[in-house]
Formats: C-alpha cells, sequence, structure tokens
C-alpha cells in the first residue's frame, strides 16, 4: 500500500536512500501500489556524490531533489499469492526505473519479491541476491 | 388420507457442516498427516517457537520460526517468521495447500514462550535469528 507522501527505501547503488512517492501510475481508480507498481518518486536523501566514481554508476547517479520513477520491490502490506500464501517484508522498498523500465543502478541489494518476475521486472530479479 | 412414508434422511442424518469438513479433509488430506500436525491433542503438534522448513511440490522450501497457528479447517495456516539478509520477512503458508508436500520441524525451544501467537517478538530483542538450512 504505497500512495501520495509513502517513504521507500531505495536498495540500488542509484545513489538514492531515501525517496518519497509522489504518484502511482496505472492504478485509477485504487491508488495504492504493491509488489511490482510503478510509482513516481522523489529524492529525500541520497548518497554524497564520490569523485573517483567513474562509468556507467557515475552518470546514472541521482542528486537530492531529483524526479525519477521506481519499481516496488517489498511492502510492509500483505500480498497474496496465487496459491494461498501471504508474503510481508519489514518495510517498504524500491529500485529505481528509467522511462523504458530499466533499473538505473547496477546493483540490487536485499531481498526482492518474486511476483516481479511476473511483472516483466526479469532485470531487478537477476540482479538481486535474494528473492523471497 | 394418504399418509406417506418418511423421506430417507440426507447424508444418513449427519449435520451439513460436519459432512461437508469430513468431504475436505478427505480430499485435501487423505492420510491424516496434516489434520494431526495442528491437532491440540497431539504433543508433537506445531507450535509458535518451533523453527520448521515447508517442503512444496513445485517451489523452494520455506523455512523459518512458527509465530502462530490458524486453525480453521482446510484453511489452517502457519505464519513463519524468518530474517532474510537482516531484513525480517513473514510467509503465510496454508499447510492443506495440495503443492505443500511436508513440514519439517528443524528445532523446537527449550522453553515455550507465553501466548499462542507471538507477534509481540516483531523487532524486539526476543525477534527471530535469521534460519537457513
Amino acid at each position: 500500500m504505497i500512495f501520495l507522501k509513502s517513504m521507500l527505501r531505495v536498495v540500488d547503488n542509484s545513489g538514492a536512500e531515501l525517496v518519497e512517492c509522489i504518484k502511482v501510475l496505472g492504478k485509477k481508480p485504487t491508488n495504492h501500489a504493491n509488489i511490482g507498481d510503478k510509482v513516481v518518486v522523489v529524492v529525500q536523501n541520497a548518497k554524497s556524490l564520490n569523485q573517483h566514481l567513474t562509468g556507467a554508476s557515475a552518470s546514472n547517479r541521482v542528486k537530492r531533489g531529483d524526479i525519477c520513477r521506481a519499481v516496488i520491490v517489498r511492502t510492509k502490506s500483505p500480498t497474496l499469492r496465487s496459491d494461498g500464501s501471504v508474503i510481508r517484508f519489514d518495510d517498504n522498498a524500491c529500485v529505481l526505473i528509467n522511462q523504458k523500465d530499466e533499473p538505473i543502478g547496477t546493483r540490487v541489494n536485499g531481498v526482492v519479491a518474486r511476483e516481479l518476475r511476473r511483472k516483466n521486472f526479469g532485470k531487478v530479479v537477476s540482479l538481486a541476491p535474494r528473492v523471497v | 388420507m394418504v399418509v406417506y412414508e418418511p423421506l430417507p434422511k440426507l447424508r444418513d442424518g449427519k449435520p451439513l457442516m460436519a459432512y461437508i469438513r469430513q468431504a475436505q479433509y478427505k480430499k485435501l488430506d487423505p492420510t491424516g498427516e496434516k489434520l494431526k500436525m495442528i491437532e491440540r491433542s497431539n504433543p508433537e503438534r506445531l507450535r509458535a517457537g518451533d523453527v520448521v522448513s515447508v517442503f512444496y511440490k513445485n517451489q523452494k522450501p520455506v523455512i523459518g520460526a512458527i509465530l502462530m497457528v490458524k486453525r480453521s479447517g482446510v484453511a489452517s495456516a502457519i505464519l513463519l517468521r524468518n530474517k532474510v539478509a537482516g531484513l525480517g520477512v513473514e510467509v503465510n503458508v496454508p499447510i492443506f495447500n495440495p503443492n505443500v508436500m511436508r513440514i519439517d520441524i528443524l528445532r523446537r525451544p527449550d522453553t515455550y514462550r507465553s501466548r499462542n501467537r507471538h507477534y509481540y517478538i516483531r523487532n524486539s530483542r526476543l525477534d527471530v535469528k535469521e534460519v537457513k538450512l
């Protein structure tokens, strides 16, 4: 249940640490996002830019105040699965993506939910070290 | 005046809900193993605090400590909590799901905590530790 003003943890190496949801995409009239849904976020907290970074990870860095898209990878709210089981995590987390639904960062830390693969975010799932 | 024979009783006079429940158990749990696992009269039953692994036919096993056992017929479920890379993950497993093959108890605590539902251990110092196979 991610909606306007929800704060999300970012679990990739794009540089953002904490983002705030400002729009849920493609969910009208119910305006809350679950795992695998896309949202528009504004970066509230970002890691300070390291001068020594080079290559793709340096050009894809985001700063505080940047507006970008993200996909939800974990929610505190329980998610029902087709086999009747229910999964919930201890935090709300997202991965930043671009307009073509590709992740901005090159790495994903921590666990992500299996539902992402069905929603065409196989790249995020393959980058993640653990899938639950 | 015509007096008819009384109609034969449906289901041999068995109450409807008892009949339905028995039919459900017969379909989803023919061996009676799963029902025995949650029956209160069974001293070896699943209890909150046990560390278990649930083996499926079609997916990887789920491991965790039981937070609660929900007893409601064939909708009975166990709530498993585990830590994955430091993050708490909870999975509610309906045990009469035909894809659940078996539930193994990996560890039992020396002394059980009070209460049947251990919601209060979330994010406290009593919280579950990371469990792996």
